[in-house]
């Protein structure tokens, strides 16, 4: 009873997903392909993720990796810098003050926006879409972390006091692992929001990538394709929230405080 | 035991007072506190929840500051908090990323940087068997029981092999039956270790139980030192022999009238202020 709920159940919803597709490609629209079709067009994608037939012409998992490097690389230089503010917003006060109504003025913008003033800056595509991932995972991650060191228990603090530990090991004996779980939830939203922004970002700025993939082949009116990278991105964004948790769980900071 | 007059004082509390002031309002939580321990006196606080018993022992450990008033130990003026002072707290406060082991051994490191690793391992495992932790070993705080998170903490602080213990209700969060077995164990190690013990309590059968004095706490403007009790059944006490006891018994109906009287005074304090 138990695998068969955790294999057909989760099924059913797929299944009523793709009635809906056909419902929609049979009566609504003639620009839409029929389930089966989509998946005929798609065949030699599905084989060949990594062929190279021109500059233009690669396989799906090449233009896959491509937006996940940037999102890596975006994601990692944010989190190198948010953690640190974070982590000092959270110790003082002062920190906080400066910071936390910049933080909360930028956090709603949405991050595209912020592609012109990088194309101004950087004059190239890649660092452009670099950059705004970058700014995409700052937010989470530094509200996350503030929030998580601010909220440290008083009593691991106070069993350092009367052990006389000073101030420097506190931070990463008890205040560092404490404020973990926290830091982790920010990262976690910060690469999910950063792997959602990077499609769009890739369709305004073009080149390789899964993004721009989406967008080119809507204007070949190709929409197999993109019901394909649909499904690709989906799986991906499932696999990236995936590592993370892992890496939570082998670093053995999975825990409740 | 009955008297310790004979002892060295260990700690002595002078004039001690604690004012909160928020917004202009102050709180006066309690003024001119006196107050003597002996060395390898158990000294309870009794009273009930509001009458400051919590906010005194966080004084003696130096987690706050008094607003006025001296606390002297073996005759040193107090300052902060320190590690000849362990407290022991009511959720425990053990580290959640830590197992039983790695959770005393952090109290260890800090307080005995010049022991080695051979020794401090002796020293975290005598104090886990002090317990009767051995098999929880390597587990986390989170899949310990109550009872079994406050034995570490207890281990903990004995690790560090400090002056005095602060216990600050301790077993407040533990079923009745955890709790007895507790009190038999924290006894226990009180009689092998010749430890002096300050203990938070609001339960009159354990302060009875496990101390040689009570010092009730009664609050009217504030709260103040209403009576002290002497305890006056000899170590080592057995609960079962001094509950058949007419002298425990007539003690505990004395102090339960006394905490009662106390308790409607605070009653019609507080319907006054409303």
């Amino acid at each position: 009873m138990g695998a068969f709920r955790k294999i057909f159940y989760p099924l059913w919803g797929f299944v009523f997903l793709i009635a809906l597709w056909w419902l929609v490609a049979k009566y609504f629209t003639i620009l839409m392909p029929l389930p089966l079709d989509a998946l005929k067009a798609n065949i030699d994608f599905i084989l060949y993720p990594f062929y190279v037939r021109g500059p233009g012409d690669v396989g799906i998992g090449f233009l896959l990796l491509e937006s996940l490097r940037r999102v890596l690389i975006g994601f990692i230089l944010g989190s190198l810098f948010a953690i640190p503010l974070g982590f000092m917003m959270g110790l003082s006060k002062t920190v906080y003050r400066i910071f936390n109504p910049l933080v909360q003025v930028l956090r709603p913008v949405s991050p595209v926006a912020w592609l012109p003033v990088a194309l101004a800056v950087f004059n190239l595509a890649n660092p452009s879409a670099i950059f705004v991932i970058f700014i995409t995972s700052l937010w989470p991650t530094v509200i996350n972390t503030a929030e998580g060191v601010s909220s440290v228990n008083k009593d691991f603090l106070n069993v350092a006091r009367v052990l006389e530990m000073p101030r420097w090991k506190q931070i990463y004996k008890i205040i560092l692992p404490a404020s973990l779980p926290y830091i982790f939830t920010g990262l976690r939203i910060s690469l999910g929001i950063a792997w959602l922004v990077i499609v769009a970002v890739e369709m305004l700025t073009g080149g390789r990538g899964i993004g721009f993939f989406v967008w080119d082949e809507w204007n070949r009116l190709n929409l197999s394709s993109v019901m394909l990278a649909i499904a690709v991105i989906g799986l991906a964004g499932l696999v990236l929230d995936w590592m993370i948790r892992k890496i939570q769980q082998l670093l053995n900071f999975d825990y409740q405080n | 035991m009955v008297t310790k007059v004979e002892n060295k004082i260990l700690l002595e509390v002078c004039d001690l007072s604690k004012v909160y002031s928020t917004n202009g309002t102050s709180n006066v939580i309690f003024e001119n506190i006196n107050l003597t321990v002996y060395e390898n006196e158990f000294v309870a606080i009794l009273g009930h929840s509001g009458s400051g018993k919590s906010t005194l022992l966080r004084l003696i450990a130096g987690l706050e500051p008094p607003t006025s008033g001296e606390i002297y130990l073996e005759g040193r003026a107090l300052t902060g908090p320190g590690k000849d002072r362990l407290m022991i707290f009511q959720n425990y406060a053990l580290l959640p990323w830590l197992s039983v082991y790695d959770n005393i051994k952090l109290a260890i490191d800090e307080v005995f940087p010049k022991k080695n690793k051979k020794e401090k391992d002796e020293l975290i495992r005598t104090h886990i068997r002090m317990v009767h932790l051995e098999n929880a070993l390597h587990k986390r705080p989170s899949e310990l029981s109550g009872g079994m998170k406050q034995r570490v903490g207890i281990a903990r602080a004995l690790a560090v092999q400090p002056l005095l213990l602060l216990m600050d209700e301790p077993l407040g969060a533990l079923d009745p039956f955890t709790r007895s077995h507790l009190q038999d164990q924290i006894l226990e190690l009180y009689y092998k270790q010749h430890q002096t013990v300050i203990l938070v309590t609001h339960d009159v059968e354990e302060a009875l139980l496990m101390a040689d004095r009570i010092i009730v706490l009664n609050v009217e403007k504030s709260a103040f030192i209403g009576q002290v009790i002497d305890v006056p059944f000899a170590h080592p006490r057995d609960r079962v022999k001094l509950r058949a006891d007419a002298n425990f018994n007539q003690l505990k109906n004395e102090t339960l009238m006394l905490m009662e009287s106390y308790f409607e005074h605070s009653l019609m304090r507080e319907s006054k202020a409303f």
